[in-house]
Formats: structure tokens, sequence, C-alpha cells
């Protein structure tokens, strides 16, 4: 199996490399990525496999705090609900929970800060049946800004919890 | 104190420094400090005449030529002198009240150079300083000039001189922070990390041979300790949750530091190699931003057990611990001064945070930095005069240094790059 494997790369290595030095007029080659599959002289049967009804893709929408607080919200909650039942619904995917601050306050205590939102936000989304150890949380204080602005507009978007989802 | 006549004080203080800085035009200002009018913060008068170079100026090269211009600007900076400059002295000095003229002689020697420095009285021009400066290759020349600047500071006031100081500071890029290092005059910023990550918060050691900082080199806010010898980086504190604001203890010999469990984060203290680690505040919410007494028997720090960031003070065994702010409700980022019982500290005041200056006691509050857009992150030079923060000025950030006394000030950075997190180095040995 390894040795076709080679003499595959060894093919396509050089079909590349022929298109490489060939004719102008000859099209570019479809990508071909080779695969564990053998080469075309013995084709399998190639049967669809059952698709299961698919979950809707996994949405984690940031919530929002207000200044020097890390209480949920109540415009939170459902927000953190919904997250909570598709982290559910996509069991092998683990996130982080980023703790963000708007740039009203020291660096030091605003990096307490945003660890104890996204702490928050884990304690919500642990007592609401999401497993613990997929998740993990993460201050970056007021170093991470999703907008640059100095107003009371740029600041509300930036005292947040964000979402990052990592390898399951 | 109330809240409405410490921000009536605050004004008070803008508007008499507003109001001295035209109306003295011997550049001597009034000072004021929290209201109460402390007197003149009297500039000496010095001389300084240019640097004798062998073979004449116009054929020195550059570094030579200005050699006594590296000498001026930190005299200048040391904030303690009204200084007059000479190409060459004449017989009599500028102004009847100056006190001393300054003067250097450089000279080729078999293996390099050096420089002749020379304070003389005035007026009598008697001798009352001399030292020989010695370098072998052109790029230590600077540092015998930043000595020279040392002794003589030392030797006509008596305080500590800085030109041999350096800060660190956290520099913005595209999203990365990496640390630097500046010299007190914002001669020659150097690159400390070049890691494309966030690094935040240095404190140097008492030795002033390493930095302690926060660092996302995994990812994570965690404590590292830079060695500025030999480069190495070496994680102290590090794991889930976080680990910041390292403070070493004024023998060395402890670091203490702020992390956080369950989002709830208090002050530890641990040894310079991560070792011994023990939690020495147990209140439920934040705790950060230690910063140790001169003693070294105490800590203050910031707590939000009232409900809002405040100020505390403990004693480093445990126990003791005392509230020592109540005006305002956000007091963060203390710094104990080298030299006295003095805390420097950040205070909001309607959307602004300003610097503020107390007793150690909580009392003689008074404003530093007032009305000049948010300040953070102060540090004490090690003379106990001067202190360096971080300033939001319009769309820039940058590093300042405030001369308490005079009230003298300067951009340490520039350019567009945010500059912030400053830590004003020891004086080199």
């Amino acid at each position: 199996m390894k040795g076709m494997r080679v003499v595959w790369f060894l093919v396509l290595a050089v079909l590349v490399a022929g298109v490489g030095c060939g004719k102008k007029a000859a099209p570019p080659p479809e990508v071909v990525t080779p695969t564990e599959r053998p080469p075309v002289e013995e084709p399998p049967v190639v049967s669809e496999p059952e698709r299961e009804p698919e979950a809707p893709p996994l949405t984690l929408r940031d919530v929002y705090f207000d200044y020097d607080k890390s209480d949920i919200r109540s415009d939170a909650k459902p927000i953190l609900d919904a997250n909570g039942e598709g982290l559910k619904a996509h069991s092998g995917v683990r996130v982080v929970i980023e703790g963000h601050c708007d740039e009203r306050g020291t660096v030091e205590y605003n990096l307490a800060l945003g660890e104890r939102r996204a702490s928050a936000v884990y304690k919500y989304l642990t007592t609401r049946g999401v497993e613990a150890d997929r998740l993990q949380t993460i201050s970056y204080g007021e170093e991470r800004p999703v907008d640059p602005g100095h107003d009371e507009g740029a600041w509300a978007k930036n005292r947040r919890a964000h979402f990052v989802e990592t390898e399951g | 104190m109330r809240r409405v006549p410490r921000l009536a004080n605050a004004l008070l203080a803008v508007v008499l420094l507003w109001g001295s800085a035209g109306a003295d035009d011997r550049g001597v200002p009034e000072v004021d400090l929290g209201g109460v009018v402390t007197g003149r913060a009297a500039l000496m008068r010095i001389e300084l005449e240019n640097f004798v170079i062998p073979g004449g100026a116009p054929d020195a090269p550059k570094w030579m030529r200005e050699l006594d211009d590296v000498l001026a600007r930190n005299l200048e900076y040391s904030d303690l002198f009204d200084i007059t400059r000479w190409y060459i002295y004449p017989d009599q000095p500028a102004h009847p009240d100056s006190r001393a003229l300054v003067r250097g002689t450089i000279e080729k020697v078999a293996d390099g150079w050096v420089l002749r420095g020379r304070v003389e009285e005035l007026p009598g021009r008697r001798v009352v300083f001399e030292q020989v400066y010695r370098w072998m290759s052109s790029d230590q020349a600077r540092q015998s000039a930043l000595r020279f600047a040392d002794d003589v500071v030392h030797r006509l006031t008596g305080f500590t001189g800085l030109a041999r100081t350096r800060i660190a500071y956290v520099r913005s890029e595209k999203g990365a922070k990496e640390l630097w290092v500046v010299d007190f005059d914002g001669e020659n910023p150097v690159q400390l990390t070049s890691d494309r990550t966030m690094h935040l918060s240095p404190a140097w050691s008492p030795d002033g041979m390493k930095l302690v900082h926060t660092t996302y080199l995994r990812g994570r806010p965690e404590l590292s300790i830079f060695d500025l010898r030999t480069r190495e980086r070496r994680l102290v504190s590090a794991g889930p949750g976080m680990h910041t604001g390292g403070a070493w203890s004024p023998d060395g010999r402890v670091l203490a530091f702020s992390h956080a469990t369950d989002g709830d984060s208090d002050i530890y203290l641990m040894g310079p190699d991560g070792t011994g680690i023990r939690r020495i505040t147990r209140s439920r919410g934040i705790e950060v931003s230690p910063t140790w007494s001169r003693s070294g028997r105490e800590i203050a720090f910031v707590s939000d057990r009232s409900g809002s960031p405040q100020i505390y003070v403990m004693d480093v065994g445990g126990g003791g611990e005392r509230r020592i702010t109540f005006s305002g409700s956000y007091n963060a980022a203390p710094a104990w001064s080298p030299t006295k019982e003095e805390i420097v500290f950040v205070s909001r005041d309607g959307d602004t945070l300003n610097l503020y200056l107390m007793d150690a006691s909580g009392d003689g509050l008074r404003p530093l930095v007032f009305g000049r857009g948010d300040c953070d992150e102060p540090s004490w030079a090690p003379d106990g005069r001067h202190v360096v923060f971080s300033g939001r000025r319009g769309s820039d950030r940058r590093v300042y240094v405030r001369d308490v006394t005079t009230q003298r000030e300067r951009a340490l950075t520039t350019g567009s790059a945010d500059c912030y997190g400053p830590a004003w180095s020891p004086v080199p040995k």
C-alpha cells in the first residue's frame, strides 16, 4: 500500500511537472489530492453514506457586560442559552471563552475583570449542562477591542465575552 | 475627604499651574500640590561649556561633537537645573546667580579616549568635582557622558542621578505587544521580544538584571522572567487562570503577583524561581496590582471587595489589611515611592483616569496629572521625584515622564505605535 502511494506521488509529480513546462494552451489541471485510495485501475464501488440529519452549523454569539460588571445581563441569557444548546448539539467542539473589557480602566484591573467575565459565562454554561472540560477561559483585559473607538458605542461592544472554537 | 473638595483642589492646582507657566519668565515654575502652595521648586542655575575636543570641533566625528549635548540633555531632564550653554565660557557667568560651571575635555589616549569632567563653583571657579571617564570604543562614549551627568547631579544637589536608568515598556503594533526598553533621555529604544504575541506589565528586579512580565506566549496570561543579559525567558507562574502584575520585593527575594482561579483573583507571593507559592489575600472578587513598601514589610494592592476598585495596604506576613482610598469610585494601579511613604495611583474623575499622590496612610491626597486624558500604570524613578506613566491623549497612547516637584513633563516615546506599561529601572551599579 505504501509503495503504491509513493508510485502515485511520482506519477502525479511527473504529470504536474509536465504541465508546468508544457504548452501554454494546456489548461491548469484540477487540483488532485492524493488519498489513501489506490489508483484508478481498481475502481471501488462508491456508495454515498447515509446522511444523518445534520445539526445546524454552530454559531456562538458574543454577550455583553455593563461597565465594571461581570454579571450575566438579562439580554445575554437567551444568547448564552442558545450557545449552550449549540454546544450540546456539537459534542465534539471545545471552546475558549475570551473575557474582554473596554479601555476605561487600568490594564491590570481589566485583566482580572476580563477573567471574571469569562468565568461568569463558564459558570452559566456549565450549570446548564455543557461539560466543563470542553470550556476554558482566557482574559484579554482591554488589549483586544473589537471597536477601536473611544466612545460609549465602542466601549459597549468591547465589554464582551467572545467564543473561539478549538480543535475537538 | 469628600469628592467635591478633591475635585476643587485638582482644578485649583491646574489653574495655578497654568497661571504660573506664562507668568514666570525666569523658568522657575510655581508648584502647587493639592491646593497648598508649597513654594517655588527652585532650579539651580548652572552654565555648561562645550567639551574641548582634540583637533577642534569641525573635524571631530559626530559622536564626539555630540557628547556635550548628551550631558546637557540629561542634566536638563533631571528637572533640577536651569542651564546656560556656552561654546567657550566667557570670564563672567551669564547670570549673577549661577552656581556652577560644568566643563569637560575629551582626549585620545593609547587604548581609547578619556573625558576629563569638571565642576567649578561660581563665582570664583573653585574646582569642586573632577573625574576622568575612560572608554575603549566610540559606542561607549555615551555611557561616560551619562556617568558624568549623574555625578554632576549628585555633587551639586545630593539627588540620585537618573541618566543611566532605563524604562521598560510595551509597544503595540499590528496587534502584537512586545517588550521594549529605552534610555532615560528617550535615546536607544531597544526591542527585547519579537514573539508576535502579547507581553504586558514589565517590572524590574532590584539588581536591574531581569524583568518579570505577563506573557501570552502560550496563549493565556502567565508570568515570565526575562533575563536582560542572556535574553532567556522562564515561566515562573503558569497554567489555567490569570497570572499577572509581578512585583519584586525591595530585597529581590520575593515576587508578589495576582493570580485568578474561577474568576476570583488574589495576591500571591513566591520566590523568583517560582517556588514557595502562597496566597496572602482571601476575599472574593478582584485583587490585583501589588506594590511593595520600601521596607518590604507591607504591600499595597487593589481590591473591589467594597463594590468598586479601591486601594488597600496589608502586612506581607498576612493581616493588618486596611483600606486607604475613600474618595472616588475607581482607585487603582498604586506604586509605592522608593524614597518615602508616598503612593502614586490612578483615580477616575468623571470619564477620565487621572494620577494622584497620597501618603501611604491615605492622607494628603493631591493631583499629579489631571485632565490630560486617561493615565495608567505609574512607576517611580529611583529618585522618588519622577514618575513615568502611560497617557492616552487623542488617538495617541504614549509613555510620559513627569517631575513631581516642578510638574515638568515630557513624552518618552514618539511615533504612532501605542506605548504603555512603563517600568523605571533601578540605578545601575
